[in-house]
């Protein structure tokens, strides 16, 4: 199970990489495109301002179990080892918490969405919730990471 | 509830969840997510994933990830190193040389990155152990690392201006190009301290004997390495002050052309490639998982009536607008010891960018002195990253407390040119203005 959500993990990064590509690929096509005259897609920016948003989404948990998510430990590096142990513990709590709760009403928002047949009226016509699932996902990913580092610094404390 | 106690709310509470250790994209999401509870009800939760749509999907973003992709292939294909030999090659027997080198050095990489940290580590360990090795003095060899380090915010390309100006609301590009000058203008302040005090005191930066280099080897190195460098500088500034390209653009043509640098050198390859597209990832995601958050702790602020409350008190202050200006600064300068700076761009700008429209200061003048102020941040003890960023690239000899004091000449050489663009602020403005 561990592992099955590391490699899951991993390719949602590896994705969130293609994307990322694919923004800086796709831009220097349009000015290229636009000083040859050559035809540049007109979906470009609006697929670049997507991809924008699920980059994020789709990379946010595998940076959390990276340790990448900055923090300021001003207070939290002179405590003890313990201590230490403990305010991970409640981060733990408190990120499963928030996440789960902007998880599920972006859930009901995507629900919305879709039973009301919202569009994205932009270059090119999608339907919202396909944009915007990425959101709950993302958090959702995220209250599955912050329990593996509560049950993990558990386990850790309950050793000791 | 009275707006000041709303706002003490939403800053406390802040403060409160960043010093418990929780992320501060977390820590946003944890304000946001009490404040709307307690001001608007379980209704506004819904809001939350349609603000974070509107809030990352924006193309205006698109640069940040491609500067800090610029900056990391710059980084793990060393291409940065070979400029440094050839600066090396051209400077003579300077009083201080080597600290001549590294200011030079760091200016250029500025232009090329917009790392201020990774500019600061690669000329760490590029340049301290010669340093070292010639028996400078920490204050000479730490000091200007730290202080040009730092200049990779402020010149183009930066993701860090990004940032600013998409919270901000400014435009990008002039924000980018702004940079431009401030930022020189700093190096060379930088530079002078440093020939006047070596000249002053030679024993901070004993001088030694380069070995003689011919012209032509001085000029082939030149054209070998520094000239592909200055094609990246063109296909970012270049582009963008000619009117050519949009911001993305020209953060897009910057990758591609640093990608052909790398190219060029024979240096590209899929680990290298890999590396810089992790390292990318990572900070691109923190840096917008925070942007995501903090837009909707800015609404919730505007929402609860705290903006208009400070905007009417300080509407009503009889002071010059100048002490309001130096009230913020000051109070930034005080985050920025503390404090990361895009935490501190993304509490602080919400309520300070109401302020400077209501005063009728230019919005990207405003935002270059920041940005200085961002850049003293980062140096100033006891928390400013770029100490501990030295310390780590630095050997064991060398204290926090010796790096500390080695980076105060260089905060003041910051104090001098935010001085500066607040008497004229055509420093700032003048290349902007150029842009139409």
């Amino acid at each position: 199970m561990e592992n099955f959500f590391d490699k899951l993990l991993n390719s949602m990064a590896f994705i969130a990489g293609f994307l990322l590509l694919f923004v800086t690929f796709s831009i220097s096509y349009s000015i290229f495109s636009r000083m040859t005259g050559l035809y540049s897609p007109v979906w470009i920016v609006q697929f670049n301002e997507y991809a924008l948003l699920w980059i994020t989404f789709l990379g946010t948990a595998w940076a959390l179990a990276r340790k990448k998510h900055v923090s300021i430990d001003l207070l939290t590096s002179r405590l003890s080892q313990r201590n230490k142990l403990y305010t991970e513990l409640f981060h733990g709590i408190l990120g499963t918490m928030i996440c789960l709760v902007f998880s599920w009403y972006g859930y009901w928002v995507i629900i919305g969405q879709f039973k009301r047949g919202i569009i994205d009226v932009q270059a090119v016509d999608v339907p919202k919730y396909l944009i915007l699932m990425v959101i709950p996902i993302g958090f959702m990913l995220l209250v599955i990471q912050f329990l593996r580092q509560f049950f993990t610094t558990l386990k850790k404390i309950t050793r000791k | 509830m009275e707006w000041y106690f709303v706002l003490a709310f939403f800053i406390f509470g802040l403060i409160f969840f960043l010093l418990l250790g929780f992320p501060i994209a977390f820590s946003f999401l944890a304000i946001d997510l009490l404040g709307i509870i307690v001001f608007m009800g379980t209704g506004g939760l819904k809001q939350v994933t349609l603000q974070v749509f509107s809030s990352l999907s924006t193309f205006t973003l698109a640069p940040i990830p491609m500067f800090i992709l610029m900056g990391e292939i710059m980084f793990q294909s060393e291409l940065a190193n070979n400029t440094i030999d050839v600066i090396d090659k051209w400077l003579g027997r300077l009083p201080g040389r080597l600290s001549l080198l590294a200011a030079a050095g760091g200016t250029i990489f500025s232009a090329l990155s917009g790392s201020s940290i990774a500019n600061t580590a690669m000329l760490g360990t590029a340049l301290l152990p010669e340093m070292k090795k010639r028996g400078y003095k920490t204050s000479m060899a730490v000091g200007p690392i730290i202080g040009v380090g730092g200049l990779a915010m402020l010149i183009p390309p930066s993701s860090l201006v990004v940032v600013l100006a998409s919270i901000a609301h400014i435009s990008v590009g002039k924000l980018l190009v702004g940079g431009a000058i401030p930022g020189l203008l700093m190096g060379v302040l930088y530079t002078t301290y440093i020939i006047v005090r070596c000249w002053l005191n030679p024993s901070l930066a004993p001088r030694y004997d380069v070995s003689q280099v011919s012209l032509k080897s001085k000029i082939i190195g030149t054209i070998k390495y520094a000239f592909p460098l200055v094609f990246i500088i063109f296909m970012v500034l270049g582009l963008m002050l000619l009117g050519l390209a949009t911001p993305t653009e020209a953060a897009a043509s910057g990758v591609v052309a640093t990608l052909l640098v790398t190219l060029f050198y024979g240096r590209l390859n899929w680990k290298m490639l890999k590396a810089s597209l992790t390292g990318t990832l990572e900070i691109t995601i923190m840096v917008f998982m925070i942007i995501a958050a903090s837009k909707t702790f800015s609404s919730i602020l505007a929402f609860t009536g705290a903006t208009q409350g400070l905007l009417e008190v300080i509407e009503g202050l009889t002071v010059h607008p100048i002490f309001i200006l130096l009230g913020m600064q000051l109070s930034v300068f005080i985050l920025g010891m503390f404090m990361e700076t895009i935490s501190i761009m993304m509490i602080s700008l919400p309520i300070f960018m109401p302020i400077v429209h209501m005063l009728g200061f230019d919005p990207i003048w405003f935002g270059i002195i920041m940005l200085i102020n961002f850049e003293m941040g980062m140096t100033t003890p006891p928390f400013g990253m770029m100490l501990f960023v030295m310390k780590g690239v630095a050997s064991d000899d060398i204290s926090i407390k010796d790096i500390c004091y080695a980076a105060l000449p260089f905060i003041g050489c910051d104090m001098v040119a935010m001085a500066m663009i607040i008497i004229w602020p055509s420093l700032a403005l003048w290349l902007p203005s150029l842009m139409g």
